[in-house]
């Protein structure tokens, strides 16, 4: 936080010893370093409970605990042996399916959402947020139950006499499709900023210039609309390198992904060391992905630019003409219906439908009087919801993940809101510098940092306490609130403040009566967003639970490896509720703001 | 109502005015034939309840520069959205150049738009922003480099070819945005508010050279604006709206000496308005006292209206008792002249203009008076 060229201006100028102190006081009465002060904290956190953790990772990864000194034993066997070599190569063509699906489904939903008016997008934002908070657990469960054995979708086969319905999960295609269920939400939601912010006056532009609808797609939109979803794209492709819920319910024997190696070497066999190594792959594996999007798409859009159109529109500019030979090649009676103008319509819905209905699919069945999943079930009882009541290590459980929730909403939201405050108001290098570092929580995957931080709270003997889980989840939920309330504080107009002053409030006065009230509405959403990031989270509690005492995600991924029961879809369909309710209560916190008033 | 009003024959000139166009013969007729570059029967748009625009009928000559003037809300950018095609109309119809172009879209119209926000692609540099249009018409290569660099002669950029949009001021991607315009060649060029983002002088520069380059080019401009002034020196005619409907499509020289409605006389320059009702006498009986009509106005008696006096008709006299009596409220001084706002009884204020060399002060006792010819009678509309 010192690098600061107004300091190093400073020190240029006053040469002498006693100058060079008096620049340096009046560097820190300077308002320039006091406004700073706030991101301190935060700062600290993630110093501690990430970089840190990080560095130890490393340095276990390559010191071997038999010998001592330096040895990169770990690497060369991940490399050597040939069913780890598997794993690595299973982990990347999986991570990019994954990403090129969800980028390309989630493209022409993006454009869609920013042809709505804002009113009607908040609505249909509203059918992808949702099953994006629904918990990932409850989301891949919905695909073990309906495409098991007893599921409906054998039942029918069977019906339909098509073969096979008995052998539907377990294989890479489902993976695939399962885990591109989970990330299309966030991919679709990171993405939609850099197609809203795409001015539609360009597009009019382009048509009373005579541009027809393949040129200004390919020429204008697509590349204009092409940096945001690389950055959206990349998000996926790093949370898929993580990902071992879904390998470890849907895959098949050999999909086996570096996530689920890391949990085998860790909880089974207590490699520390090869454990480590693995986790330092997947960051290198996620820094070589980032480097590489960087240096063709300009993620951060500093590179300056001259002729030819960069890497990306000389591209876009041949798709341009491709297309416009193509269509000239559609049949008359279809061009003039503008079919065009309606697939990613058409495409949305169909994707708004492939999200929902798993979800909805389930919930009929924990009402089933069945002992165990059948299809059909035989509908009209309560009693697995009771079950779930009665039992004490569910409630238990239940509490313990309200407990961690509203731990980690509250310090996330502390940290995270000062640093949001004072950041909010500052431009220039060092303010994309603070944002970027409250960002980079979301680059690594939580199973790397829940491995990195293990050794930090050993040390602490905190293993198996709440307090662990809890600062876990409070560095997952940082850069989601930090997010949430960058945007609500840059929106907040600072000259009421002044406006306040000038009519005589004193500093507190407007904190109390200007500033919070105003922003009130925005905390709460940032709030809800954590509780629901650390009410789903399983790979800390799994890592750092341990024990009996455990959250409710983690006591739910207990029962499904040993049975899908219904009451699992009973708690599944009493965490559904509670996330939506909760989902329900941000929008209307945020659209409230939005209405203009502190409500 | 509105449509009759400005489709009047006495506004709109050109020899085809004389009688009300027939639609089924426009469809027949070429392009040689009509002299009208846009002709707009009856065209009007609502969006749900609220009307944006009223139905509006107007005929622009080729080569004319024609300014939509209006405070903001009145319809301008609606009216011009239409033409060009963006946004379909409620009803009625529109040619361009004699033909039937009001299912047209915006890429067969061969208009030039030059948008208040310049919208320039910011992902091309200024070359290419200008190459855009030629290259999706498929031109050679040279061809498109050489137009690409006379457009941008033309506007005054000649050697910016590579900068980026964002690297130049506002008066400079104005000239951009122009040029990616003029380079194909569009035979109606639309332009709207496009230099009210820009200070005082490089708006006047820039009229200057659009003005310099409707000139050279012999292309039909319609210029939207909410500055008078602008819209005074630029055009050719004007086209004055208010809250959808279009008030009086005149000369600035006929808009300003004979405008039509009270709105008119109120927007377009200083004036004072005086309501009364016309007695037998032929003068008009208003809350200041009974005054005296321009000569030749044969208006009956009972007929209710407006005097309109502009500042620059009226004398004020310090020294003399004949005419109507008041006080000075407030000087302003404008440079050769100083404006007076004067206060008749009943508290009636009207604005004079007179010489800097006469000294006045507020609170001083006088009296107005103007030649009855100078006076404007505007005779109430019927609702
Ligand atoms: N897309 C739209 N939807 C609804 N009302 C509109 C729309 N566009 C314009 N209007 C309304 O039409 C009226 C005229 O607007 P506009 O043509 O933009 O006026 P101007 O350009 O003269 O300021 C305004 O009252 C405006 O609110
Ligand atoms: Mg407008």
């Amino acid at each position: 936080m010192a690098a600061n060229p107004e300091m190093a201006g400073m020190a240029a100028r006053d040469t002498g010893k006693d100058g060079r102190l008096a620049g340096a006081v009046r560097f820190i009465r300077s308002r320039n370093v006091l406004s700073a002060l706030p991101v301190l904290p935060g700062f600290l956190f993630l110093v501690v409970f990430l970089v840190i953790p990080l560095v130890q990772t490393v340095w276990s990864s390559v010191h071997d605990p038999a010998g001592s000194g330096f040895s990169f034993s770990a690497f060369g066997h991940l490399f050597a042996v040939p069913a780890y070599r598997g794993v690595l190569w299973t982990t990347l063509s999986v991570a990019l399916w994954c990403t090129v699906l969800s980028a390309g489904l989630g493209y022409p939903v993006a454009v869609w959402l920013a042809t709505l008016s804002e009113k009607t997008r908040r609505r249909a934002l509203f059918l992808i947020m949702a099953p994006f908070w629904t918990s990932v657990l409850v989301r891949n469960f919905a695909w073990l139950i309906l495409l098991g054995r007893h599921g409906p979708v054998a039942a029918l086969m069977r019906f339909l006499n098509i073969p096979g319905g008995d052998a539907l999960l377990f294989n890479r295609a489902i993976l695939i499709i399962a885990m591109v269920y989970v990330l299309l939400p966030m991919s679709i939601i990171a993405m939609l900023p850099a197609h809203t912010s795409i001015s539609r006056e360009l597009l009019s532009a382009a048509r009373t210039m005579g541009a027809r609808r393949a040129d200004i797609f390919w020429r204008i939109y697509f590349p204009l609309s092409l940096r945001g979803s690389a950055a959206a794209a990349l998000l996926v492709f790093l949370t898929a390198l993580g990902f071992f819920i879904t390998p470890t319910l849907l895959g098949g024997r050999h999909d086996v992904l570096l996530g689920e190696l890391i949990i085998l070497q860790i909880d089974r066999l207590q490699n520390w060391h090869f454990g480590s190594a693995l986790a330092v792959v997947i960051v290198l594996a996620g820094g070589i992905a980032i480097a590489l999007t960087d240096w063709f798409f300009d993620l951060a859009g500093t590179r300056p630019r001259r002729g030819s159109g960069g890497r990306s529109v000389a591209v876009s500019g041949l798709l341009a003409r491709l297309s416009v030979s193509a269509g000239r090649a559609v049949p008359g009676f279809l061009r003039s219906g503008g079919w065009e103008a309606r697939l990613p319509g058409l495409c949305s819905w169909s994707i708004i439908v492939f999200l929902a209905a798993p979800l909805l699919a389930i919930v009929p069945m924990a009402f089933t009087r069945d002992p165990f999943l059948t299809f059909p079930p035989h509908l009209g009882t309560f009693h697995w919801f009771l079950q779930y009541l009665r039992d004490p290590l569910w409630i238990s459980a239940t509490f313990t993940s309200v407990r961690v929730g509203l731990g980690a909403a509250a310090l996330s939201v502390v940290l995270s809101g000062l640093a949001a405050f004072s950041i909010a108001r500052a431009d220039g290098r060092l303010a994309s510098l603070g944002i970027l570092a409250f960002m980079v929580p979301l680059a690594v995957p939580p199973i790397v940092i829940a491995l990195a931080q293990f050794s930090l709270f050993a040390r602490f003997s905190m293993i198996a306490t709440d307090s662990a889980i809890m600062l876990g989840h409070t560095l997952l939920c940082m850069p989601v609130v930090f997010t949430i309330l960058l945007a609500g504080f840059r929106s907040y107009d600072w000259q009421l403040n002044q406006a306040a002053a000038t009519l005589g409030a004193r500093g507190s006065q407007i904190l109390t009566r200007i500033l919070l009230p105003i922003i009130r509405p925005v905390l709460v959403a940032g709030a809800v967003a954590a509780f629901l990031t650390s009410f789903d989270e399983l790979t800390m509690a799994l890592f750092l639970g341990g024990g009996l005492k455990t959250t409710l995600p983690k006591q739910m991924w207990d029962a499904v490896l040993l049975e899908v029961s219904p009451l699992l879809v009973a708690v599944s369909v009493v965490v559904m509720t509670v996330v939506t309710l909760l989902f329900l209560v941000m929008e209307r916190a945020l659209t409230r703001r939005r209405a203009g008033g502190p409500g | 109502m509105i449509g009759a009003n400005v489709s009047d024959s006495r506004t709109s000139p050109g020899p085809a005015s004389e009688s009300p166009m027939n639609d089924r013969l426009q469809n027949s007729m070429t392009a040689v034939s009509s002299p009208f570059k846009l002709s707009i029967r009856g065209l009007y748009k609502a969006y749900g309840d609220a009307v944006a625009l009223e139905r509006v009928t107007m005929d622009v000559l080729t080569g004319e520069f024609v300014t939509l003037l209006g405070p903001s809300g009145s319809g301008k950018s609606t009216l011009l959205q239409l033409i060009c095609g963006l946004v379909p109309p409620s009803g009625g119809r529109l040619f361009i150049d004699g033909a039937d172009r009001t299912q047209a879209s915006a890429a067969e119209r061969d208009i030039g738009v030059v948008f208040q926000n310049y919208a320039l692609f910011p992902h091309l540099t200024v070359g290419e922003n200008v190459a855009f249009p030629l290259r999706i018409r498929g031109l050679e290569r040279s061809v498109i480099l050489r137009r690409m660099e006379a457009a941008l002669g033309m506007v005054g950029l000649t050697g910016y070819t590579e900068r980026m949009p964002s690297e130049l001021s506002g008066g400079q991607q104005q000239r951009v945005a122009l040029a990616r315009c003029l380079v194909y060649q569009p035979s109606l060029i639309l332009m709207d508010e496009s230099f009210s983002a820009l200070d005082r002088n490089r708006r006047l520069v820039l009229q200057d050279e659009v003005r310099r380059i409707h000139r050279e080019t012999g292309t039909t401009f319609i210029f939207v604006t909410h500055d008078q002034e602008e819209a005074m020196t630029m055009s050719d005619r004007i086209c004055l709206m208010n809250r959808g409907r279009v008030e009086q499509f005149d000369t600035p020289r006929a808009l300003y000496d004979t405008p039509r409605t009270v709105f008119a006389a109120d927007f377009i320059g200083t004036s004072t308005i005086l309501q009364g009702v016309v007695r037998p006498g032929g003068r008009l009986a208003t809350p200041v006292g009974d005054l005296p009509l321009p000569d030749g106005s044969s208006v009956s008696a009972g007929t209710k209206g407006a005097l309109v006096l502009r500042p620059e008709h009226l004398r004020l006299h310090t020294d003399d008792e004949t005419g109507l009596r008041g006080v000075v409220e407030d000087v302003t001084f404008g440079g050769a002249e100083q404006r007076v706002r004067f206060r008749l009884g009943n508290d009636q204020k009207i604005v004079v203009q007179v010489p800097a060399t006469l000294a006045l002060s507020a609170g001083q006792a006088a009296t107005v008076r103007w030649n009855a010819g100078d006076g404007h009678f505007i005779p109430d509309q019927e609702a």
